[in-house]
């Protein structure tokens, strides 16, 4: 389905008037920023980065991506 | 909050994920909670569920007819990923490179989100074990929370296997007398 768009096709979508399909992809998106940065957050961690330097590199706050990130590493067993 | 559960309630918890992905459910429900709780046949929560007849099979069977019954589509997250498409962005080559680089599984997209009603339970699992003065959320709390809602997908599933939801509270209650005991 997607190879058959042109991209000013796709252009329309993302600009879509339609209230329904702009938020879904907004939805869409910000899953995928979610599931990226609990990706790369495993990684940076499994390779010994610490939170300050891993909430350097995110631009937010050490307390921040520690409360959303350390307790459910320590769930799943990633770390101690 | 899951680092406070016990290793067989975070099981039960990455079980019911694994259900909605198996399910193509593009959301973990009160109903996967139940699955997850009944597939981990060796916790308080999924043997007193088994002496109750709730084996996972079964009410897995009743979960998917419910909710077909009740127009829930099983996507496979597939709206999600079509959404992307629009905007360019190929899940599929994503999926792949991630899987190459840090393994499978490291990137699950769309990851299920729990529902309103799920994340409730996970709050009142947190209430019965507080209350009992546990620091850790063990099955039986959980179970113990899906009950004390009074509504959701799972207690529809429960109906239709004939399960007494009263007489299952007491069973766990009776559990965690003999284990303080």
């Amino acid at each position: 389905m997607v190879s058959e768009e042109t991209p000013a096709s796709l252009a329309g979508q993302v600009t879509s008037k339609d209230p329904a399909v702009g938020l879904q992809a907004v939805v869409a998106l910000r899953r995928l920023l979610e599931e990226l940065e609990r990706l790369h957050v495993d990684n940076a961690r499994d390779r010994g980065w610490t939170w300050q330097s891993i909430a350097t590199a995110l631009q937010i706050s050490r307390q921040s991506v520690h409360e959303k990130h350390a307790g459910r590493r320590k769930a799943t067993g990633k770390e101690s | 909050m899951f680092e406070y559960f016990t290793d067989r309630a975070r099981q039960a918890v990455v079980a019911s994920q694994d259900e909605a992905l198996a399910l193509g459910h593009d959301f973990i429900g009160t109903e996967h909670l139940l699955l997850g709780l009944a597939g981990t046949i060796d916790s308080t929560a999924g043997e007193v569920l088994r002496d109750h007849g709730v084996e996972v099979e079964r009410a897995r069977t009743e979960t998917v007819r419910l909710l077909t019954a009740a127009g829930v589509v099983a996507t496979g997250g597939r709206p999600a990923t079509d959404a992307l498409a629009t905007l360019g962005i190929d899940v599929a080559e994503i999926q792949k490179r991630a899987d190459e680089n840090f393994g499978p599984g490291a990137f699950t997209y769309p990851r299920p989100a729990y529902t309103p009603g799920a994340q409730v339970v996970l709050r009142q699992t947190v209430q019965e074990a507080q209350s009992r003065g546990r620091e850790h959320m063990g099955t039986e709390h959980m179970l113990l929370g899906l009950l004390a809602g009074g509504e959701g997908a799972a207690l529809d599933v429960l109906a239709a296997l004939e399960v007494e939801t009263t007489a299952l509270r007491t069973s766990i209650l009776d559990r965690i007398d003999r284990q303080d005991r």
